[in-house]
């Protein structure tokens, strides 16, 4: 009976596993060329999860992974905790190798790759005191973040921060003039990077090519990766996903800009240079013109924020024109219900009010005013009791309909105030107005002149030649106030920062004829703004009457020698059109004064999210250097 | 045992210091007369409960001396069959598949180790002295646990147990078997290893002729073609013969090829050379001076870094780090060649760490001095510049240095008869940084004089001798785990004690420090201190005040520290017998250190062999 019973058990138990076998077989049928597979198969493919899809299907990754049964988990630790071992014991050799092992166990982890690579070029590399070796541990960082590529097809964010490290470690560093003299001649280099740059069109050597032949520039180079980036993301073939697609969309453009930027520091204030920043200024309307996807679900493009607001100045003109006496009644009404004294206070004219007065209506002032849905509520109000008092008569159906209407338009009015606040914010993000401007005036004649004669000053002011750097310098002076005078939004950035470092330079050679700057010099402010401390220059007879008639009389023939002239002309009104809501943009800018370049900073996050520690040190020996060099100066 | 260790000289090794060891001798005589007086309380227990009191201590002392004549009737000849037996039995069970399993491995080894590597030796060297290793211990404990508790359950023993065969013959036999399994397949494992390592390194580069440019004296100069993930700078010198220079730690010799068709093959680059070294290092004592130049200290200053292992001296002060060398000899000057002359020069290698406070000149490494001092008569040369580096620097001391002091009669000092002391042959090196505000960092071992560049094939036989060693000791305990615990549980003590083997330092470090009052960092006391604050509740911050209770706490707990020194030296620390930090580093392994490794696997092979007797013998009267 028992044996029976237990024999039944077994059978039962052997049914449910053929069972079970067959539906799992069923399930999990691999694809082949003509069918489709089993469901999980089907699956994999649309949510493009397989393996072959991800990235490349490497045998040695998956040997390892196979071999440890599941133990991965394990093993990653145990590798981790090794590495953590090698790095503190300085064996960098060892551990980069188990780098490269705990990504075998795991090539899509987009972090581990990111974050190992990091660690290789910024905590490693600045371990050595050479910078040779430095440079070196920073491309083993790079070529080690590019294999990531390998394993991770189209993951765009992978992309972009590898350009970072391209642009960013590269051009930023301390020894960035060192590193940007070793990249254009690693040949050995550039063919890892056309390896990795193979599923795309470009050429390292021709589409990333520097100031030399032949030779790329790194910030060129990281352009190519934000460029791959972008159209990964414009051809549907990967997402962002939660990184800012604002952020994302500027880097191909802005690259350019740090390219130009880069060379003319170095002195190579060429055609090039011009060339770059003209392309960078046409990219950067392209980017003003690419549809981004913001936060509210709307599509938005940065552009648009010039149109909308010249389309609600008329409307909100047209609104105040047609509704104007209503919006009247309600400031009247409002007016009537404030204190005493408070009315009394906005009765007394502005010259007279006391400081209280002034207080009270300064509290007042916003409340008083009507917005546009009290006047919609009050022509509705009068027309309801025109309504009570003749329920016929066409007055108060009239103003029925012109309640109706004044609905609509301010409905309309409130969501372009709306979009217009979304894409304005977006703006400022990545500093928007701000690299336009920069970007059209640095493409200009005038603006490349200017730099030369500060560049040709500075190298005769080295060789001692402390005439002709005088002559120089007061030339470009002259030319960089008319610049300023045409772009007053470049004053406060970090291109008038390097500039000041001139300025120092030319106080200083004022300083040994006996001389100081004139408390009228055009660029005084940009000096002031950035020195530590800034010794006022005395006032002599001489300086007060003449000069500022001179300047006045400069700026002008200097503005009509420009070529650039027309354009600018053009362009001042869409920089006006910004006026009508300078205030918060402006708070915003004085509330990160400091900020050297605001799109960087703000892309910042994004990319060095759970990085290791040591980017802090990076920034301060930066800061340090900053601070080394106005001492000196001063 | 890595190379940052201080490596004692075997008589040192060997003999007690006061107030800082025990030495080695002393601590296996006192581990034996515990082992012995455990054995003896553990036999009694057993027998009382079997036999009653009295009869437990006639059966005690009749085995302990039965055993003497038994030792001394050991029959070689027995032995060998036992061994035969063990040996068969391994092979049965399948041992050798281990290799077949290496062998694979090995075959994708390629893989995974990256030849393009910064420092790829480094890489191959880890891969072959690591993988092979745990490979065959993992092996051994298999077959050395579970082959005594299969045959007693399978009751295969009695067969034995019925011929004339004594247990120490039985136990002896197991192990030697099991030893001569895992040797050759370790020896194997070696074997193929050092040729994967050659064969792993082979490749070669092309010049084209085409590309040099002329340089200085009659040289050609330019560049190799890549391979392996780097090129090589390359001159060629007027004979028509040249070399490359150093790069992903070897460098290629160059010939001119007679019968070249073409600029392509005009010179023949031939393999790759200096890729595995061992050094020889005569290692100096050092000792740090702060930044008044006074207060001798074995460490200097601490910038902060985790790894304490460098410690820093401060530039453009009187700080300094001194290295005393003694024995310093004729015979450890080379001739070098300069110019048209050969000189006698010592050859100092420095491997110093750079820490800076501000950037300074990137471009520029941190400079610092250095000279030599007699330690007796204060005689000291001029000071020598040089510039830090991160690599090993190697510097040709010359035999004949300009005197320090302005000294008409003697303008030169001769580097072994004035700077030298006549007693001892002691030499001072005094390194200096002098940059203000930037460091340098000094270890005990990282300045030295290089005496020698010995042969690798050698150092690597070595490093497998200590390999070999561990994995007699983990089969002699393995096999007297299996003498009184079941196969498992036998296979999990040994697995412990591996596992103890690799922190056996630490914790050998913790007991020592308590009982010799080291500072320790040790808060709270032992567990009985422990259990008074806990029940008081007094953190392990808050002094327990001057009672006498509190002498007798800390007297408790002191006699478990003792305990746990006793009992951490019962276990092997296997960290000792791991010599692959030297040839990954490429220097010599000291005759020294393979001795007090040989001194300890004996050590212990007698009193695991004697431990494991009494066990199975305990079976015999079981059974």
């Amino acid at each position: 009976m028992n044996k029976n019973k237990s024999f039944q058990h077994k059978v039962i138990y052997g049914v449910c596993m053929i069972v079970i076998l067959i539906a799992v077989s069923l399930i999990s049928r691999p694809a082949t060329s003509d069918q489709p597979g089993g469901m999980l198969a089907q699956m994999r493919r649309d949510y493009h999860i397989s393996d072959a899809q991800l990235g490349k299907v490497d045998p040695a990754s998956e040997a390892m992974r196979l071999s440890l049964l599941g133990l991965d988990g394990v093993a990653i630790t145990f590798l981790w905790s090794n590495l953590n071992e090698y790095q503190k014991t300085e064996q960098y050799t060892l551990m980069e190798a188990t780098a490269k092992t705990i990504s075998y166990l795991n090539p899509h982890l987009l972090k581990v790759w990111e974050f190992q690579a990091w660690n290789l070029s910024y905590n490693v590399s600045r371990e050595f005191d050479n910078y040779e070796h430095r440079y070196l541990w920073v491309k083993r960082g790079i070529n080690y973040h590019m294999d990531g590529t390998e394993y991770n097809y189209n993951e765009p964010r992978m992309m972009n921060s590898i350009a970072h490290f391209f642009g960013n470690k590269f051009g930023n560093a301390d020894e960035k003039v060192q590193y940007r003299e070793i990249f254009p001649e690693d040949d050995l280099f550039h063919d890892e990077i056309q390896k990795h740059l193979e599923g795309t069109a470009y050429s390292v050597t021709d589409d990333a090519e520097g100031i030399q032949e032949g030779k790329p520039d790194h910030w060129l180079v990281a352009r190519l990766w934000d460029k791959w980036a972008t159209e990964v993301v414009d051809n549907g073939l990967g997402s962002i996903g939660a990184m800012s697609p604002t952020i994302f969309y500027q880097y191909p453009a802005k690259r350019l800009m740090n390219f130009g930027e880069a060379i003319e520091k170095e002195g190579h204030i060429s055609e090039k240079a011009q060339a770059a920043w003209a392309q960078a200024y046409e990219e950067w309307k392209e980017y003003g013109d690419h549809e981004l996807p913001s936060t509210y679900g709307i599509p938005i493009k940065l552009n648009d924020s010039d149109r909308l607001a010249k389309e609600l100045k008329e409307a909100n003109a047209k609104f105040d024109e047609a509704y104007g006496k209503y919006g009247q009644e309600v400031k009247d009404a409002k007016i009537a219900k404030l204190p005493e004294a408070t009315r009394e206070a906005l009765d007394t004219p502005e010259a007279d009010r006391t400081e209280e007065q002034i207080q009270l209506v300064a509290a007042a002032k916003n409340n008083v005013n009507a917005s546009r849905a009290e006047i919609v509520k009050q022509i509705q109000e009068n027309a309801n009791a025109l309504k009570k008092e003749s329920p016929d008569s066409p007055e108060a159906k009239e103003l029925a309909q012109a309640a109706l209407e004044a609905s609509r338009e301010a409905n309309r009015l409130g969501e372009m105030d709306f979009l217009k606040g979304v894409i304005d914010r977006q703006k400022d993000i990545v500093a928007f107005n701000y690299w336009q401007t920069r970007a059209l005036s640095e493409s200009t004649d005038r603006t490349v002149e200017a730099r030369r004669l500060v560049y040709d000053a500075h190298e005769a002011y080295k060789d001692a030649n402390l005439v002709k750097a005088r002559e120089l310098y007061e030339q470009a002076w002259d030319k960089w106030a008319a610049i300023y005078e045409d772009y007053p939004s470049l004053r406060d950035d970090a291109s008038a920062d390097v500039l000041s470092d001139s300025i120092k330079e030319y106080r200083a050679l004022l300083n040994q004829f006996d001389l100081d700057i004139s408390p009228n010099f055009p660029l005084i402010d940009i000096l002031r703004a950035n020195s530590d401390a800034f010794i006022e220059p005395s006032w002599t007879p001489e300086d007060e009457p003449a000069t500022k008639e001179e300047m006045d009389d400069k700026a002008e023939s200097e503005s009509e020698d420009s070529d650039a002239k027309p354009m600018e002309a053009e362009e001042k009104p869409a920089e006006s059109d910004d006026k009508p809501e300078p205030a918060p943009a402006e708070e915003e800018a004085s509330a990160e004064p400091s900020t050297e370049k605001p799109a960087e900073t703000t892309a910042e996050p994004e990319s060095s999210d759970d990085q290791p520690a040591d980017e802090s040190t990076e920034t301060s020996d930066e800061s340090s250097e900053s601070e080394e060099t106005t001492a000196d100066d001063s | 045992m890595g190379i940052e260790d201080t490596i004692q000289p075997l008589s040192e090794w060997l003999l007690p210091i006061p107030g800082q060891q025990l030495g080695g001798l002393l601590t296996f005589m006192i581990a034996l007369v515990i082992l012995i007086v455990c054995g003896l309380v553990f036999g009694f227990i057993l027998s009382v409960f079997r036999n009653g009191p009295f009869e437990a201590f006639y059966a005690v002392f009749g085995t302990a001396v039965k055993s003497v004549p038994e030792l001394l009737s050991i029959s070689p000849r027995r032995v060998w069959a036992m061994t035969w037996l063990a040996f068969q039995e391994a092979i049965r069970k399948k041992a050798l598949l281990v290799f077949a399993l290496f062998m694979v491995v090995l075959l994708f080894a390629g893989w995974y180790i990256n030849p393009s590597a910064e420092q790829p030796v480094r890489l191959y060297l880890t891969f072959v002295l690591t993988f092979p290793k745990w490979l065959v211990l993992l092996l051994v404990i298999a077959l050395s646990v579970f082959s005594l508790p299969d045959d007693i359950k399978r009751r295969t023993i009695y067969t034995i147990y019925t011929k004339p065969v004594l247990p120490s013959e039985l136990f002896l036999g197991r192990l030697f078997g099991f030893v001569g399994v895992g040797s050759i397949v370790l020896f194997a494992m070696a074997l193929v290893s050092y040729i994967f390592l050659l064969q792993g390194f082979n490749h070669t580069h092309y010049i084209n002729a085409d590309d040099l440019v002329a340089g200085e004296n009659g040289t050609l100069i330019g560049e190799t073609t890549e391979a392996a993930g780097h090129k090589h700078g390359v001159t060629i010198y007027p004979d028509g013969n040249g070399e490359t220079d150093r790069t992903h730690e070897h460098r290629h010799a160059i010939s001119t090829n007679e019968g070249s068709t073409g600029p392509e093959d005009k010179y023949v680059v031939h393999g790759p050379t200096d890729m595995f070294q061992a050094r020889v290092r005569h290692i100096g004592n050092v000792r740090f001076l702060d930044r008044s130049g006074k207060n001798a200290a074995p460490r200097g200053i601490n910038v902060g870094k985790e790894w304490e292992y460098f410690s820093y001296i401060e530039g453009g002060t009187f700080g300094a780090a001194i290295f005393t060398f003694d024995d310093v000899n004729e015979g450890m000057l080379t001739e070098v060649v300069e110019g048209d002359e050969t000189k006698q020069m010592l050859p100092v290698e420095f491997n110093l760490s750079v820490f800076r406070t501000y950037k300074g000149i990137i471009t520029e490494g941190i400079r610092g001095n250095y000279y030599f001092k007699n330690p007796e008569t204060g005689a000291r040369s001029i000071a020598i510049p040089f510039t830090a580096k991160e690599v090993s620097d190697l510097h040709y001391i010359p035999r004949t240095l300009s005197n320090f002091k302005a000294d008409s009669e003697k303008p030169e000092l001769d580097l072994l008869e004035d700077l030298t002391t006549e007693d001892g042959g002691r030499l001072e090196l005094w390194i200096q940084c002098v940059e203000p505000g930037q460091y340098f960092g000094v270890a005990q071992n990282t300045v030295y004089i290089l005496e020698a560049n010995r042969n690798f094939t050698m150092n690597y036989v070595k490093c497998y001798l200590g390999i070999w060693f561990q994995v007699i000791l983990v089969i002699t305990f393995g096999l007297v785990f299996s003498t009184f615990l079941n196969g498992p549980v036998a296979l999990l003590a040994s697995f412990l004690a591996l596992g103890y083997g690799s922190i056996a330092g630490e914790v050998k470090g913790l007991a020592r420090n308590v009982i010799f009052g080291e500072k320790t960092g040790w808060y709270g006391g032992g567990p009985a201190e422990a259990m008074v604050r806990l029940f008081t509740q007094k953190n392990i911050m808050t002094e327990l005040g001057d009672y006498f209770w509190v002498d007798v706490v800390k007297g408790i707990d002191m006699v478990f520290a003792f305990m746990i020194y006793a009992f951490v030296n019962m276990l092997p620390d296997y960290g000792m017998f791991d010599t692959q930090g030297f040839v990954v580093d490429g220097y010599n392994i000291p005759i020294a250190v393979v001795a007090e490794q040989l001194i300890t696997v004996l050590g212990f092979l007698v009193a695991l062999v004697a431990v494991g007797y009494f066990f199975l013998k305990s079976k015999e009267i079981a059974a």
